[in-house]
């Protein structure tokens, strides 16, 4: 039986699931710029944050200044990001896809061909119904598309071993060994990745990974309890 | 609706005034005018400015202006602080692991424990039954280590542990068997995830202030500046003369004091006790009961802790103000949490940190 099951069978009255984060556990997963702090000081990569704009705040993460209006967002913007950046909403509970922007001239230009000055842009972070959004590193891909993805879950044993799941329900060992089935159809690094990134959101033992494999190697992407209420809710 | 808005507001306003009257001996007009004064200029609650001693008549207007209340700061705080992000610092368990991976000295981390889960650091294992506990205890941490809950405040859930001769364990309440105390986290219905961690000691010279070997920690105010320089806003040191495993105050309730620190020298100011009345409180040069004197005492370790709580605001951004509880131990400063919602200061603020914190 694979072992989010077990765990699931063997939650007691009064216990929360284990796929359910516990209050103390939730700030992991509902923020990624938590999660990205977590996983990026911990060294496990991560797309670069370049930055948070949003109503509730802001800063630089490549200057260290404060980004609280709209001049100074905007500068940012104009002069310290790369040509190709990604923006997310730091809140996990908002699934949109990453917008990803491309410098063309004095502004952005997006997927749709739709051009936004670095001012226009900041205003519209900062009045944005998100709180938070982070200005990201846009992950290359082989030809012009987003790169592709694997949902991989870990979970951690009684006795600290960490075991990762692919979307498949196959197992795969720490050394990505397949253990049931015999193909690996998760990508055998980011394996890998998820079963040394678990043991960084412990206690949370059951969680379910977005991995992007990039050509320069897989990134995490996303992190969610695994089971009922995972990071798919 | 606006009834049952006024009465609980009627009701403080009532206990303000007759603590005031009893404290100070003042007319009932009198208490009243002052106390709908504080509340309309800045915006403190009954209760608050009564505690904060601003009815006492000898409290001149000056001072009463340039104190801040609970509510301006928290205003404050939340426009230079994203909510959303609020559990970097008051989630102790990502505020250690932020400060760990950042290279800031903070109080080693063994475990975890509680309704919501555990984990041993060392082995990695999962901490999440009333053995695994008994062993995590005798096997993975020192024979003395302190225990508070991941989301606590005020010092409220903390317990400091002490590992006894065949395989008891003293949390305070006299020799238990671990698995009684198991059972005790994991039925808190307060905290359902607690820290078990290093029990940091005090510098001898802090230790002198007062003969407690509580933790008695700096607390240092910063907040970033535009151009992402750091600037210490406030600091005071809060004294454990009260009995307790933790040094806060709490409003006083506690019965610990706080006392300023100069942030040019480190130097101390007098040591504020809260009044036995509950209406402000005491100023005395020296610690209570021990008569140990701390006015004018130099703080060690005070240039560091300021490097320290330098190095560490950043680590936060965005958020641009945090208050830092350092603990000064014999082999230097070290983090004990960071805060997200840290409270006014007794006294005024320096010009150019009110200036700094309160603009818009």
């Amino acid at each position: 039986m694979p072992a989010p099951i077990r765990l699931l069978r063997a939650r007691r009255p009064g216990r929360p699931a284990p796929g359910r984060p516990p209050s103390a556990l939730a700030p992991f997963t509902s923020e990624r710029l938590i999660l990205h702090r977590l996983l990026a000081t911990a060294g496990l990569p991560v797309p670069r944050l370049y930055g948070v704009i949003g109503p509730a705040g802001g800063h630089s993460a490549l200057s260290g200044r404060p980004l609280p209006d709209v001049d100074a967002a905007a500068a940012f913007l104009e002069g310290e990001v790369p040509d190709a950046i990604a923006l997310r909403p730091s809140e996990a509970a908002d699934r949109a896809p990453a917008r990803v922007l491309r410098r063309e001239g004095d502004a952005f230009t997006d997927a749709a061909g739709v051009r936004v000055t670095p001012a226009r842009l900041a205003l519209e972070l900062l009045r944005a119904p998100a709180a938070l959004t982070m200005v990201l590193e846009a992950l290359a891909a082989p030809g012009d598309g987003a790169p592709a993805t694997r949902d991989l879950t870990s979970v951690v044993a009684a006795d600290g071993r960490v075991t990762v799941y692919d979307g498949h329900g196959r197992t795969h060992s720490r050394h990505h060994r397949p253990r049931r089935g015999g193909a690996v159809p998760a990508d055998a690094e980011a394996v890998a990745l998820v079963a040394a990134a678990a043991p960084r959101l412990m206690p949370l033992r059951a969680v379910r990974w977005t991995v992007a494999l990039t050509p320069g190697g897989p990134r995490l992407l996303e992190a969610g309890p695994a089971g009922a209420g995972g990071a798919d809710r | 609706m606006r009834l049952q808005r006024a009465l609980p507001e009627l009701a403080a306003l009532a206990r303000c005034v007759r603590g005031a009257r009893r404290a100070y001996g003042v007319g009932v007009v009198s208490a009243l005018r002052r106390a709908r004064e504080v509340r309309r200029d800045g915006a403190w609650t009954y209760d608050e400015a009564l505690a904060a001693g601003l009815l006492d008549p000898g409290c001149d207007a000056a001072t009463r202006r340039a104190l801040v209340s609970y509510s301006v700061l928290h205003a404050a705080q939340w426009r230079h602080n994203p909510l959303p992000l609020e559990p970097l610092t008051e989630n102790k368990l990502v505020c250690d692991r932020l400060l760990t991976a950042s290279g800031i000295p903070c109080p080693e981390l063994f475990g975890t424990v509680g309704r919501d889960g555990g984990g041993s650091a060392r082995t990695g294992a999962p901490v999440s039954d009333r053995a695994a506990f008994a062993r995590f205890l005798a096997e993975d941490v020192p024979d003395e280590v302190v225990i508070k809950p991941v989301e606590g405040l005020y010092g409220l859930g903390v317990r400091i542990v002490r590992r006894l001769p065949g395989g008891r364990v003293d949390a305070g309440d006299g020799p238990v068997d671990p698995r009684t105390l198991y059972d005790d986290l994991v039925a808190d219905a307060r905290f359902g995830l607690f820290l078990v961690q290093e029990r940091l000691r005090n510098h001898p010279e802090v230790a002198a202030l007062t003969g407690s070997d509580t933790l008695q920690t700096l607390r240092l105010c910063t907040f970033v500046r535009r151009d992402g320089s750091v600037h210490i806003l406030v600091g005071l040191v809060k004294l454990a003369v009260g009995t307790g495993p933790a040094d806060n105050y709490r409003s006083g309730e506690t019965g610990n004091g706080v006392a300023d620190v100069d942030l040019a020298d480190g130097r101390l100011g007098p040591l504020y006790v809260a009044a036995p009345s509950g209406a402000g409180f005491a100023a005395t040069p020296v610690a209570p009961g021990t008569g140990r004197r701390v006015e004018g005492v130099r703080l060690p370790l005070f240039r560091e802790s300021c490097a320290l709580a330098r190095r560490a605001a950043p680590v936060f951004l965005p958020m641009r103000t945090v208050g830092f509880d350092i603990g000064l131990t014999p082999s230097g400063p070290v983090v004990v949490e960071a805060n997200n919602y840290w409270g006014p200061p007794l006294t005024p603020m320096p010009a150019e940190s009110r200036a700094l914190l309160l603009a818009t």
